[in-house]
């Protein structure tokens, strides 16, 4: 993806990681110590960039798939 | 050598271009096609780049009235990017509802590189607030410079 998209940290291996964007998973490559599984991050052509707050991230994710509420 | 006007407006419009896609403001094909251009710095047509971002032009076309300018000029552009945008995001109806992460994500800052490895820049603003970027637009940027940030780009050196 080209621009920054919040994901879940599904697994991580080595220099990669395996993303959940609920409508797909994808592999992002990973240059910090600093993630692990379960977190939610953004991602941005491939990279993980940072962390981000949970709550935030569901909310992001449900308005990308169209959910309210 | 100088860039297209239009490919500046881009880089800073691009990455909001999310938001508009959200509201449906947008359609698939013209959203593909100016995510090709703003990764590959190709002009797009101004009409189409008008129709898009419909609100970021009645205001740049205000701020470019102000500054007794054309509203293509890169002045006008930076002006409205980079000084009004943020107040915008602030005031606005549709970003009031999105996650805090986005809204900030959409947000222009002023910041200084402090990092920067493997096509991205590690960079410092606010108080203390560090942020992760791509690199893209900024191929040279090096630590100590001052760039601005949008989304998760750093969009030109300062």
């Amino acid at each position: 993806m080209c621009f920054a998209f919040p994901g879940k940290i599904l697994k991580i291996e080595g220099a990669e990681a395996l993303i959940d964007y609920e409508s797909e998973t994808r592999t992002a490559h990973v240059i910090s110590n600093e993630f692990k599984e379960g977190d939610y991050v953004l991602v941005q052509g491939k990279i993980v960039l940072e962390k981000i707050d949970s709550d935030d991230a569901r909310r992001w994710l449900a308005m990308i798939h169209g959910r309210t509420g | 050598m100088e860039e297209p006007v239009e490919t500046y407006f881009l880089k800073y419009a691009f990455p909001c271009t999310f938001v508009i896609r959200l509201r449906k403001q947008v359609d698939e094909p013209t959203f593909r096609k100016l995510e090709a251009a703003a990764m590959q710095g190709t002009p797009v047509d101004r009409a189409i780049l008008e129709n898009t971002y419909k609100k970021a032009f009645l205001r740049m076309k205000k701020i470019a009235s102000e500054m007794g300018k054309d509203y293509w000029s890169p002045q006008v552009i930076r002006e409205y990017f980079v000084n009004r945008h943020n107040a915008v995001i602030a005031e606005d109806e549709g970003y009031k509802e999105a996650p805090a992460t986005l809204r900030e994500l959409c947000r222009t800052e002023h910041a200084t590189v402090v990092d920067e490895r493997d096509g991205i820049l590690v960079v410092q603003f606010g108080e203390n607030r560090t942020r992760t970027v791509s690199k893209a637009f900024v191929p040279d940027a090096k630590t100590g410079d001052r760039v601005v940030i949008h989304y998760g780009y750093a969009i030109e050196v300062e």
